[in-house]
């Protein structure tokens, strides 16, 4: 008890609340299935220009809407192209919006929030309220007006979403924010003396990851819906690039007569949302505080 | 006799070990007496009630030894069974008294809740018991006052409160769980006053969960005094103070700060209570105890009489080689 | 020359706002604390006591009046020159549960005060926090664990170790142990004693319990409903308690001994109230020893006894009856 350590590594590391919640999430079945899946759904669709066994625009009428069968193992669409190939080429462009978008909502989303809530007042109120106008504002037409006024590019769609996903992070981070800046130990870093940004970045948002975290799961599906969603009007990528929403649109239309077309999409589509609602779910019992008690 | 306990243990079976946080306590509780079970956190006092009234989640909680109410085997009971005897003829007073209110409803709400739970048919008779019971408590304007929100309540004002609601379905044993711990010490002289003048109203049995022997001198017939999820000693509070016959409880009972006593001398147990998941042998207070031999950790913990219905656990002082 | 008090708080107002109704808290304070001294505030929840804690380090904005520390004015400061005077005044806090970082280890907690005044190496530093750790009766081979693996008192130990770390002139204690069981209350108590012997510090002790404030105080003041009501030297007011409040606070005390039943001595079932009490002593509608004049005008802090410095507000000591 009356000796020093000398040395960092002669000291046992603690667990911290992060860690003990990883070690619940590992208990969680479905979220580790959901894991793994994505996992190899992610890789197949980052090697997709390895592993495809066709181009994904390549067409060959003479193949056209082939069911899905030893050379093609899931079927053609009516121009011949291979829907294997296609989904995997769809999924970068799905990925890529989900996360992209949410990255884009989390950085706005937080430093909006965190700003709001722990400046307080008249600037939390006022810039609350705008959160709450564009909130109000009818998300579509939003995107329409985007659309129609300037050329339409992924940037375009990356910044359509992600400018609607962020206010509800915001929302979350404040109130977090709110709570956590009434603790004492944050009076305790005030009278330390620490600057507000050392108070802000070193003892509030460590304490928010949990929850931005647990949104942000659960933000890129709802970002892959939109897309999907956006492109099913026509108003997200164009072809001959495909997304899932693209290719969930062009399966619909011929459903009646070559139904793998709808089916693969959207079983690709929605075993993602499902995995990354099990992440998020799982994710918020793990790192909950509330679940860390006794 | 009212309640009698017999071999209660409990054990929580977590995914990282088995927690022993009670472990084969029995004690008596007579009518009209005031019971305390003293011990620090974690000694096993909370759980120890919450298992005799069946209110620990069962899948990993598992308690076995039977509490006899009235020749029922309270841990033998079906839910059903359990839920007419618990609120009505058993009732409790939690800590918190901010917290155990729903802010949301009126304190009349609350305050008949268990009467209409319990197979009361008239609301309006139910809202004027509780007008009663208020005023019994020295709540000022009861009539006005039990129409408003728990928000509009001082914490000792809710904690009398509390006690009313506890106490408007007759019960026969009222369980407090450390009551006064989160009230000024004036506001708790006064509380433990209430308690003890509606105790002799309604000859109520109280079971008092306490972590200061202060409060058990002055107000409790009987103690328990529980560590690491035994029982030490147990004795009338007179010859607990007096004739104390565990080392631990002469130690909390030097530790409770007075206004009496020298300024210079303030006594500490050292060390800290073991950990919970750790099963031991022999007497669990060991490592911290002065009067340590080596026969300590080697003997069975276990109560024998000293006195007149004065049970203690230490070898020590029942092989006569220590007073205390 | 008159000598500056090493801490003077001198006719201190402080209010807050509680939805539209503003709420004084602290009514017209005046203290003083000299070096190397403990001051014990004590008085029930809502008396304004933590408010006063709070204010003197500038927490909370004062209405008006002065906090005077060395003969600085820190409530006059703007934030730039008041983030060099935050460091020498440390608060301990009552809930060790939510007075540590959750997310920090207690290395990272420890280290921090002396980290953002200079770059330090990671040996120094260990060195530092274990030393701190020692002196704070905490092992210092568990400085990498995170709060939540230690035990309430553990974690009270920390936040008094954190604070000692920023090296303090003055700590104020608010309620540091009124969460803690008796036997660890103890040690917590005796642990403040030896550190503030040990470090010359001066201290304030917020509590609303006398017995604990008794065993670390050098002078006590009593508080009541945002005033003090009777101050002096912490034996005197122990041996000779004038005002009826202090006596009430007295008998509350629960005591070891089941010959003294304590809580048949109080038989005042009053609360403050407002209305009753807008005039005269704030505390004329809870007094047993209510006269004319106390529900007329409100009663001054009065020296009692010149050569104690006891000062009392009460009309029944003050008129000399």
């Amino acid at each position: 008890m009356s000796e020093k350590p000398q040395d960092i590594k002669a000291i046992p590391s603690g667990n911290s609340l992060w860690k003990e919640g990883m070690g619940r999430f590992m208990h969680n079945k479905l979220a580790i299935f959901g894991s793994v899946f994505l996992f190899i759904l992610v890789l197949l669709c980052v090697l997709a220009p390895l592993i495809a066994p066709y181009s994904y625009e390549t067409q060959n009428l003479s193949y056209g809407s082939e069911p899905p069968g030893s050379s093609h193992i899931m079927g053609t669409d009516p121009l011949g192209r291979d829907l294997f190939t296609r989904i995997l080429y769809g999924g970068r462009v799905s990925f890529s919006v989900g996360l992209c978008a949410t990255a884009v909502s989390v950085l706005v989303g937080v430093i909006w929030g965190s700003f709001a809530g722990w400046f307080g007042g008249k600037i939390d109120t006022i810039m609350m309220r705008m959160v709450d106008i564009a909130y109000a504002f009818p998300f579509t037409i939003f995107v329409i007006i985007l659309m129609v006024f300037f050329e339409r590019s992924m940037l375009l769609l990356f910044a359509a979403i992600g400018a609607v996903e962020w206010l509800t992070m915001a929302r979350i981070v404040r109130a977090q924010v709110m709570s956590i800046k009434h603790q004492e130990f944050i009076d305790a870093a005030r009278g330390l003396g620490l600057s507000t940004h050392r108070i802000i970045f070193r003892h509030i948002l460590p304490n928010i990851t949990g929850p931005v975290i647990i949104y942000s799961t659960l933000t890129i599906p709802a970002v892959m819906l939109l897309e999907a969603f956006l492109s099913f009007l026509g108003l997200g990528v164009q072809p001959p690039a495909s997304s899932w929403g693209i290719l969930i649109r062009e399966g619909a239309e011929t459903m009646e007569e070559y139904p793998w077309l709808l089916v693969f999409p959207g079983l690709a589509l929605s075993l993602t949302l499902f995995s990354l609602n099990f992440i998020g779910d799982a994710l918020r019992d793990a790192l909950d505080p509330r679940s860390s008690r006794e | 006799m009212i309640l009698d306990v017999r071999n209660i243990s409990t054990v929580f079976h977590l995914r990282r070990a088995d927690i022993h946080a009670v472990k084969d306590v029995s004690f008596q509780l007579f009518k009209g007496e005031t019971l305390g079970i003293v011990g620090e956190s974690g000694s096993g006092k909370t759980v120890l009630c919450q298992s005799i009234l069946g209110l620990l989640p069962k899948p990993p909680v598992k308690t076995s030894g039977h509490a006899y109410f009235d020749n029922t085997d309270l841990l033998d009971c079906d839910s059903k069974k359990l839920r007419q005897i618990r609120g009505n003829q058993i009732s409790m007073i939690f800590q918190d008294p901010s917290s155990a209110f729903n802010p949301y409803l009126r304190l009349s709400e609350q305050l008949i809740e268990p009467l209409i739970s319990h197979g009361y048919k008239s609301r309006k008779n139910a809202l004027e018991k509780a007008r009663i019971i208020l005023s019994e408590t020295k709540i000022p304007q009861p009539q006005k006052r039990m129409y408003q929100y728990p928000h509009e309540f001082s914490g000792g004002m809710l904690q009398r409160a509390m006690i009313g609601m506890a106490l408007i379905t007759n019960p026969r044993i009222v369980i407090a769980d450390e009551p006064t711990t989160a009230l000024d010490v004036t506001v708790q002289a006064r509380i433990l006053q209430l308690m003890k003048r509606l105790q002799n109203q309604y000859s109520l049995s109280i079971i008092f969960i306490t972590h200061n022997l202060g409060i058990v001198a002055g107000f409790c017939d009987r103690v328990v005094v529980m560590y690491a999820g035994v029982v030490l000693e147990t004795a009338s509070t007179a010859d607990l103070f007096n004739h104390t016959a565990h080392p631990y409880t002469k130690a909390l009972i030097k530790s409770v700060p007075s206004i009496d006593n020298s300024k210079d001398s303030l006594y500490m147990i050292p060390g800290m209570p073991p950990d919970p998941a750790a099963r031991l042998s022999g007497c669990p207070f060991e490592p911290r105890c002065r009067y340590r031999t080596d026969k300590c950790l080697k003997s069975e913990n276990r109560l024998r009489e000293t006195g007149r219905n004065h049970f203690t656990s230490c070898i020590r002082v029942l092989e006569s080689e220590l007073s205390l | 020359m008159i000598s500056t008090p090493f801490l003077h708080v001198k006719n201190l107002t402080v209010s807050y706002k509680k939805g539209k109704t503003v709420f004084t808290a602290v009514k017209n304070v005046s203290l003083t604390l000299e070096q190397g001294k403990t001051l014990g505030l004590v008085g029930e929840s809502g008396c304004g006591k933590t408010t006063l804690g709070r204010s003197i380090l500038q927490f909370h904005k004062n209405d008006s009046g002065q906090v005077l520390l060395q003969g600085n004015d820190l409530s006059a400061m703007n934030t730039a020159s008041l983030k060099r005077y935050r460091p020498l005044m440390q608060m301990i806090f009552q809930n060790p549960y939510r007075s540590l970082n959750p997310r920090m280890t207690v290395l990272d907690i420890l280290s921090e005060p002396f980290r953002i005044k200079e770059r330090i190496s990671q040996k120094d530093c260990i060195q530092k926090v274990s030393e701190l750790m020692l002196n704070t009766g905490l092992d210092p081979f568990m400085m990498r664990k995170f709060p939540h693996e230690f035990s309430g008192g553990q974690r009270q130990r920390i936040a008094i170790a954190r604070a000692l770390a920023a090296d303090p002139l003055l700590v104020i204690a608010d309620e540091p142990v009124s969460s803690l069981d008796v036997s660890v209350q103890a040690q917590i108590l005796n642990l403040l004693r030896e550190i503030h012997e040990k470090m010359n510090l001066s201290m304030i002790f917020i509590s609303h319990d006398l017995s604990v404030v008794r065993y670390i105080s050098d002078d006590i003041a009593v508080m009541y409903q945002g005033k003090i009501v009777e101050k002096g030297p912490c034996d005197r007011l122990f041996s000779n308690p004038l005002h009826p409040y202090t006596k009430t606070l007295l008998s509350a005390i629960p005591v070891a001994d089941p010959s003294k039943s304590f809580y048949t001595k109080i038989d005042i079932e009053n609360e403050f109230n407002p209305e009753e009490t807008k005039r005269g002593c704030l505390y004329s509608n809870r007094c047993p020893f209510i006269m004319d004049i106390c529900k007329e005008a409100e009663p001054a802090l009065e020296t009692v006894d010149n050569n104690s410095n006891h000062e009392c507000a009460c009309h029944l000591i003050n008129s000399g009856s």
